[in-house]
């Protein structure tokens, strides 16, 4: 697994990159997001 | 990089400076109160990291803002970019018709619909989704040049079919390539075949279908000829594919024939012109001379002339230039002779050719001329100048007379402007009111006496409060206790109302005072009866005759003029005025009054004796 933490009996933190990509926006004009990083929790609990 | 949880603890030890197992111990107790939290189905939030919260059975985890930044440091300062504005929902008025066609089309679709719908595609390419992809695009290849263009057009089959069933025409499906193709020829075959039955039909007895008929079978004779030409090569070889019958051949020598009469009647008049052109330019050295001459007129020249013709437009030519100029050129006269008639001036410097003898003669004629010109330049400037001098004297004198003019004008501008500014009248004028204005302040001041001017008149009005005067009303101060009362009780204002009365009967008392002092004025001695216009000093007003008696005693004991003053007043009766010393001016009084402050009262009055 690529860039991530993991935690034994809890979960695993991983990065997921987001390229630029084009959103329409509800007023319908067309935007270029830009890249960026997020952090996403896969559990190894249940809640 | 992936790090597995022993990996992190060490990391986690070192960096949090502690030890590998206390470490882990923490880790794992924040692992406990998370899930201990979460199962209670409460939010675990670690600060700076994020929020760990259950949804169902699924354990979420929301980072905060300051991970997120941490992470995301590499995109600082890129931020959303709108690219276009927003396009206006776009309705097909032609949807339903599509539909339609796409309903009725039961038949496979042929190749050409295969290519349009790919273009459909990509055209819309932004509106449909990703995920469709091109059916007939191989994958890996992508779409080359023949995929646009010309070759990717092609007519709708749907579009045809719409359009007959509007034109109320049956629609007729497109056949195949070969199909097609022979389908065509025969129809244009067809054509002609009409045309050549109608021009069989004019044969018959219209002239103008028969001309229209014998056009078209030129047109046919000279490509069958064409032909027949290409067929029989030159070097005589026959080819067994071209080998035309018997019928055949009579045929093509008979249009040979009908081709080469209308060949000559159409080139009937063209034939003879190159020839009579020929002619034409076989003299031309010696037309040129004469066209020079000739006005340019092109039909002249279109039509062919013989050698007689030329030479009479020569003689024609002749007579109507001039006999001089003919003769000149006839004779050919020398050069220099003709150019003294035009007396050309740049002819010497044409060239070495010309006799110096002769360029010398004129050029000293005109060496001859140049300076009398100079002459008549130099008197003119001559004269000029004189002109000139004499236009500057009278200018001079112009100006000197404008400027004596001036100055007769300006000089009476000047003594009047003097005159008006300071006439002597004026002057007197005010020196007599400076003069009667230092007299009248001189009066009034007395330093000179003049009636009604001095202060003498002005002194009967009440100037009874003086800066040194204290005011009336303070008599009741007086140690006389008499005239206290009474004056207490009565207003000042009476006892001024009647003090021309006192006056009087003031006069009256210095008047009967036996002791007349040689001084007219002063603060001790004698009452003097020349002081009585003076002023003095009153000391008290009072009722009691007794009283006022013995004040006055006191003050001529104490070697002061002291006198008593009675007042009538029909109030009080008549009162009795304690006064000291006679003094010229309010001036003396005040100043005397400043001597014997220590017995004076308080409220004393300066005031004229009569």
């Amino acid at each position: 697994m690529k860039n991530s933490v993991d935690i034994s009996g809890f979960g695993t933190f991983k990065s997921t990159h987001y390229s630029q990509q084009q959103e329409q926006r509800a007023d319908g004009v067309t935007v270029m997001m830009p890249p960026r990083d997020a952090i996403e929790f896969v559990p190894d609990i249940e809640g | 990089m992936h790090i597995e949880h022993k990996q992190f603890l060490e990391l986690l030890a070192d960096a949090a400076g502690l030890e590998l197992e206390k470490a882990e111990k923490q880790l794992t107790e924040l692992v406990n109160e998370i899930k201990q939290s979460l199962s209670e189905g409460e939010a675990y939030e670690i600060d700076g990291f994020g929020i760990f919260s259950s949804l169902g059975n699924r354990v979420m985890f929301i980072p905060s803002n300051e991970l997120e930044t941490e992470i995301n440091f590499k995109y600082v300062g890129m931020e959303p970019i709108e690219l276009d504005e927003p396009k206006p929902t776009f309705e097909d008025p032609f949807a339903e018709l599509d539909e339609q066609d796409s309903d009725s089309k039961d038949e496979p679709k042929s190749d050409t619909d295969s290519v349009s719908k790919p273009s459909v595609h990509k055209r819309f390419s932004g509106l449909i989704d990703d995920d469709i992809k091109d059916p007939d695009l191989v994958p890996g290849e992508s779409p080359g040049p023949e995929m646009w263009g010309v070759d990717a057009h092609s007519e709708d089959d749907g579009a045809d079919r719409l359009f007959a069933s509007l034109m109320g025409q049956d629609y007729k499906e497109p056949l195949n390539e070969e199909e097609g193709i022979d389908a065509i020829e025969s129809d244009e075959t067809d054509d002609f075949s009409n045309v050549f039955e109608d021009s069989s039909d004019f044969e018959n007895g219209d002239e103008l279908g028969a001309e229209v008929a014998a056009f078209m079978a030129e047109d046919d004779v000279q490509n069958e000829a064409e032909l027949s030409n290409d067929v029989v090569p030159d070097d005589g070889e026959i080819n067994d594919e071209f080998v035309l019958d018997a019928d055949e051949i009579d045929e093509l020598s008979t249009i040979e024939e009908i081709t080469d009469e209308v060949i000559a009647d159409d080139i009937d008049e063209p034939l003879e012109f190159p020839v009579n052109y020929e002619e034409f330019e076989e003299e031309p050295m010696e037309a040129a001379p004469i066209l020079e001459h000739v006005p340019s007129n092109n039909a002249e020249f279109d039509d062919p002339k013989t050698e007689e013709d030329i030479n009479d437009l020569d003689e024609t030519i002749d007579e109507e230039i001039g006999d001089v100029e003919s003769e000149a050129v006839a004779d050919e006269m020398p050069e220099l002779e003709v150019t003294e008639e035009f007396d050309d001036p740049f002819l010497q410097f044409e060239g070495d050719d010309i006799d110096e003898s002769v360029l010398r003669m004129e050029d000293l004629d005109d060496t001859e001329i140049i300076p009398v010109i100079k002459n008549i330049t130099t008197e003119i400037s001559d004269s000029k100048k004189a002109e000139n001098e004499a236009e500057k004297k009278k200018k001079e004198k112009d100006t000197a007379e404008n400027e004596a003019e001036k100055k007769s004008k300006e000089k009476p501008h000047k003594e009047p402007k003097k005159r008006k500014s300071a006439p002597a009248w004026l002057w007197v004028f005010l020196l007599l009111i400076i003069v009667g204005g230092s007299v009248v302040g001189l009066a009034y001041l007395r330093f000179i006496n003049i009636p009604f001017i001095t202060p003498q008149t002005a002194s009967n009005t009440p100037t009874v409060n003086t800066p040194v005067a204290p005011p009336q009303q303070s008599n009741p101060a007086v140690p006389v206790q008499e005239p206290v009362a009474n004056n207490s009780q009565n207003p000042s204002s009476d006892v001024q109302e009647q003090a021309a009365i006192t006056i009087i009967e003031e006069s009256q008392t210095v008047k009967s005072t036996p002791a007349v002092s040689a001084n007219q004025y002063g603060l001790t001695g004698q009452v003097s009866e020349a002081g009585i216009n003076g002023y003095t000093i009153i000391l008290y007003t009072l009722s009691n005759q007794q009283n006022a008696i013995n004040e006055r005693q006191k003050l001529l004991d104490a070697g002061y003029r002291g006198f008593l003053t009675p007042i009538a007043n029909e109030r009080y009766g008549t009162l009795h005025r304690v006064s000291v010393g006679q003094f010229r001016t309010l001036f003396d009084a005040a100043v005397a009054a400043e001597e014997i402050e220590a017995l004076l009262p308080e409220n004393y009055i300066i005031k004229k004796i009569n």
